[in-house]
């Protein structure tokens, strides 16, 4: 069941208390849901899931206390959000918050075109094609094929 | 019989059900797109044919979208639906050991076999199974969830605790949105769309389409590389000794998706922890691609199709939500799905039988003719794959129910998972906690307020049941193993 | 090429126009329907049965969706937020009526304009049928020997179950265990394997239970009795009380934002009526148990009050509510 072989990720001891906080929220509405009074008032199962929560957090912060000192943690924030990765999520959730104004077609296209040139390194006109393809087959096979919805934005109506 | 062999030997409906199934694996492979939202779509596309066309469709459909969620979890780590969430488990590993084409093709087997077991045990056995099926008490259901929930011992990774917070998370995340019991808000802070709680599949698409594809951008060396596919079908001795697990796997798939109030993702769960802790000697180790870990949730997702079929041709009682739908059809077309169905109308429950089993082999066919071109897609670029699958679970998740939030939700849920994944958690726990959670309060309330609010009363009841008992069984002996091993 | 730049011009000029001009445009593209319950309700079967004849009577798509939760309170938030252009339609039932007095949401149906409601059911008390009880009576006498312990199965706060077994207790008061489900579905399943011992139900979802003899009809919930189950009395031939309350039953029907102009609600009112005449409408609503209604505008208006202000009041002097029905106007039945 153990398997030591990841090394601690930067902040690895933070992390404890951070998981305390969803713990903390869930007792918090258990309690307020009389999860106290009652086993069958709605507030019981928010309050075993936070006691659990509480518990096992807990537990992870004992095990990061007795591991402290055997491993130095492996880089910085860099390890734990090479640029790549920030850049691919940043434009990913870029893209995510222009749907509601700009719909769904544009934002997508944008998001493939910049991100297929950053991560192929080959060039532009490549890139907009996959981009322009992917955005075309997406409508045919949802919009047309199976008469799902895209987002639509308030601009282009 | 001349009903059983209609929609064989009936051009036009052989036809429809070959088109319904195809597009069916397609609708499955795709999260977001549900077999339950395609077949009510079919209800009012198909209102003006004949019931039987309508019919051959559904079925079809209903059986290629329950294996076609394979595909995605196989391939690109993403469910396609919730019932695929344990084949992603060892499927996915295997694909990136350069055996997708095995993996599918095992699932492909698995499935049409599992899927012919559910046939066959709707056939012969429908009255009997749906007279137990209704036995189950809300406590039953209870105790099967708490089964299903002790899979979060083989599922932790790394550390128990970490699985247990991730359990009881997606438990507390599950629970969030209306009570519908006491019509009490929880986890809302006055939030009218929270009311509608927060979609699993939404917290799925982002826990592993959107993580996973994060997680890869951090291996600059897997951005060029391409996996290999391999063979489709593996060599006959490997096949056959997965078949005794196929045909276990399969009785679980019957059993529980027969039950009214659960259906294959659960199914599909239990069976893989059943193979998990069944199997003695896997040639991999569960998790890191195990072929058992592929074949047990498909062969019993795709028997839970037979078993849903059961409660409702013979009750009247939809045994998923699939089926529920589906009685909605029939009424539609000017039926009376009740009880009194298979008396006054047997020819109907023969031509499901036979349009069910004409499916499973068209999604045999369909299935491996497919798979390799359908594992291509494990040869696309990560350079091009990762931003793909990116705008596909905005797609995928807004389909769900046409709402931004929820596309806001499952980039919440991507964002986190990638974190989650770095401190060694891992995410099938917390999707295990969604989908168990609210089936755990709703069935634990309800056999305490039946018991009039009594632990005591509730207790002795259990004591008094047969189906009670074997359940306690069946959950005390996995403990007890479980200490065992521990102790080994 | 001259044709498309002139129904562009033509498009461009559109908000320029005067209402009834633009109406014969409308609709301009498909509509969506917004299902406040999920796939295979009761809600759902009825929206998915009249909408293909009210695409024909339209000349325009209806693209269905269910949009579940909160007891149908994103449904009614989901449709109030979008453009009051009329192409976004509430197939509803009578969920939203009680959603102010439970606390759940600020909208209810005085928000929008009712374009059709198109059919009610009608209630009905069944109990399992190794029960020895043969009428509603015999119920009510075994719940007072035995007080607190009899099962009712119900579906949670302003569900049917819930509302006639307050019903029932205003009438003659009665103390039992009222087990929730998730639908009246799964409280029929309960039923007939022995977990709970009776339940108010809608006809629709147990006519073909009692049909095949499972589960045994006690009375129906209205003032006479139906043509459809011959032999079963109604609720007041034991309790003559309950007439206050009744007819009383769910319904089902098409809403649009109550500030949509006029003309394009009365393509709509126009569509949705000649679609629930249809003879095959008509004959599922019979096979289902609903009782056919097919009314729009103020009529439809007076009878979504009338419901409110009886079931409101009702589950407050049940201490069921959370806010009162006079903070909202609701007057007294």
């Amino acid at each position: 069941m153990t398997t030591p072989a990841r090394p601690p990720a930067p902040g690895e001891g933070l992390l404890p208390p951070l998981l305390l906080v969803p713990a903390a929220a869930a007792i918090a509405e258990g309690v307020r849901l009389d999860g106290l009074v009652s086993p069958s008032s709605p507030g019981a199962f928010p309050l075993i899931a936070g006691a659990v929560m509480a518990g096992s957090a807990a537990a992870i912060g004992a095990r990061a206390w007795r591991r402290r000192g055997a491993a130095r943690p492996v880089g910085g924030l860099a390890a734990l959000l090479p640029s790549r990765v920030a850049l691919v999520g940043g434009l990913f959730l870029a893209a995510l918050a222009a749907m509601p104004w700009a719909g769904f077609h544009l934002p997508a296209f944008l998001l493939l075109l910049l991100s297929v040139r950053l991560l192929s390194g080959r060039g532009w006109l490549r890139a907009a094609l996959v981009a322009a393809a992917s955005v075309a087959a997406i409508h045919l096979v949802f919009r047309i094929g199976f008469s799902v919805l895209l987002p639509a934005g308030v601009l282009f109506r | 019989m001349e009903h059983f062999l209609l929609s064989w030997t009936n051009p036009s409906l052989l036809a429809l059900t070959a088109a319904g199934t195809l597009a069916g694996i397609w609708i499955g492979a795709i999260p977001g797109l549900s077999v339950t939202m395609a077949v009510s779509i079919l209800v009012s596309f198909t209102f003006a044919w004949d019931l039987n066309a309508a019919l051959a469709v559904i079925a079809g459909v209903f059986t290629g979208g329950v294996y076609g969620g394979s595909r995605s979890a196989i391939l690109l780590n993403i469910p396609g639906s919730p019932a695929a969430i344990a084949t992603a488990l060892d499927g996915y590993p295997m694909a990136r050991r350069g055996e997708a084409g095995a993996a599918i093709g095992l699932s492909t087997l698995a499935s049409f076999l599992g899927g012919m077991v559910g046939v066959a045990a709707l056939a012969l056995g429908a009255p009997a199974i749906g007279e137990v099926a209704i036995l189950f008490a809300p406590r039953d259901y209870l105790l099967l969830a708490v089964l299903g929930i002790l899979l979060v011992g083989s599922l932790s990774g790394e550390s128990l605790a970490k699985g247990l917070f991730a359990a009881a998370l997606g438990v507390a995340l599950g629970m969030a949105g209306l009570d519908p019991m006491t019509a009490e808000p929880r986890f809302t802070y006055g939030s009218v769309q929270m009311l509608g709680g927060i979609p699993y599949i939404a917290a799925m698409i982002g826990l592993f389409g959107v993580a996973e594809a994060l997680h890869q951008l951090r291996e600059p060396e897997a951005l060029r590389a391409t996996q290999r596919i391999g063979r489709i079908i593996p060599p006959w001795p490997r096949l056959k000794r997965h078949i005794p697990l196929t045909l276990r796997a399969s009785g679980i798939g019957v059993g529980i998706g027969a039950l009214p109030g659960t259906g294959g993702d659960i199914a599909a769960l239990i069976a893989y922890d059943h193979a998990r802790r069944g199997t003695r000697a896997p040639e991999v180790p569960f998790g890191e691609g195990a072929e058992e870990g592929v074949v047990a949730p498909e062969a019993a997702n795709n028997a839970a199709v037979g078993g849903a079929y059961v409660p409702m041709l013979t009750l009247g009682i939809p045994g998923d939500a699939v089926t529920a739908v589906i009685i909605g059809a029939l009424f539609v077309h000017g039926l009376r799905p009740g009880p009194l169905l298979l008396t006054e109308t047997p020819h109907l429950f023969w031509f499901t039988v036979g349009n069910l089993a004409l499916a499973n082999v068209f999604l045999l066919l369909f299935g491996l003719a497919g798979a390799r071109a359908f594992a291509r897609i494990a040869e696309v670029p990560r350079a091009v794959l990762i931003p793909l699958i990116l705008v596909l679970c905005a797609v995928g998740t807004f389909a769900i129910r046409n709402s931004m939030a929820d596309v806001a939700w499952m980039a919440a849920f991507g964002v986190a998972g990638y974190l989650l994944r770095l401190y060694g958690f891992q995410m099938a726990p917390i999707i295990l906690g969604m989908i168990l959670g609210p089936l755990m309060d709703a069935s634990w309330r309800r056999t305490v307020i039946a018991a009039g609010d009594s632990l005591a009363g509730a207790a002795a009841e259990a004591a008094g049941s047969a189906i009670s008992l074997v359940l306690i069984a069946a959950i005390v002996l996995v403990l007890l193993r479980a200490a065992l091993k521990a102790r080994a | 090429m001259t044709l498309p730049r002139r129904s562009l011009a033509a498009l461009a000029a559109l908000p320029l126009l005067p209402w009834p001009a633009r109406a014969q445009a409308w609709p301009g593209r498909d509509l969506t329907g917004i299902i406040m319950w999920g796939a295979g309700g009761a809600t759902d079967v009825v929206a998915r049965a009249v909408t293909p004849a009210a695409e024909a009577a339209l000349g325009a798509r209806i693209v269905l969706q269910n949009r579940p939760g909160g007891a149908g309170a994103i449904s009614t938030q989901a449709v109030h937020a979008a453009a009051s252009d009329g192409l976004t339609l509430l197939y509803g039932a009578e969920n939203p009526q009680l959603h102010k007095v439970l606390g759940l949401s600020q909208i209810d149906y005085a928000d929008f304009f009712p374009v059709n409601v198109l059919a009610r059911g009608v209630a009905v008390i069944v109990a399992g049928r190794d029960k020895p009880w043969n009428s509603l009576r015999d119920l009510v006498e075994e719940i007072g020997r035995a007080p607190g312990r009899l099962r009712m199965g119900a579906t949670g706060p302003g569900g049917l179950p819930h509302v006639v077994g307050a019903m029932l207790n205003a009438v003659t008061p009665i103390r039992v265990i009222s087990v929730p489900f998730d639908g009246e579905g799964s409280g029929l399943t309960a039923l007939q394997g022995g977990h709970v011992d009776f339940m108010p139900v809608g006809l629709a979802a147990a006519a073909e239970h009692i049909r095949a003899g499972r589960v045994k009809p006690l009375a129906v919930v209205n003032p006479e009795p139906l043509a459809s189950l011959p032999g079963v009395p109604p609720v007041t031939a034991d309790f003559p009380g309950f007439s206050r309350y009744l007819p009383w039953g769910p319904f089902y029907g098409v809403w649009v934002k109550r500030d949509v102009p006029a003309p394009i609600r009365e393509r709509l009112v126009a569509a949705f009526r000649s679609a629930a005449a249809t003879p095959e409408f008509a004959a599922l609503m019979e096979r289902s148990g609903n009782v056919l209604m097919n009314i729009s505008g103020e009529e439809a208006d007076a009878f979504l009050r009338r419901w409110q202000s009886v079931t409101a009041w009702l589950l407050h002097e049940a201490g069921a509510t959370r806010r009162s029905p006079d903070e909202f106007g609701i007057p007294r039945p």
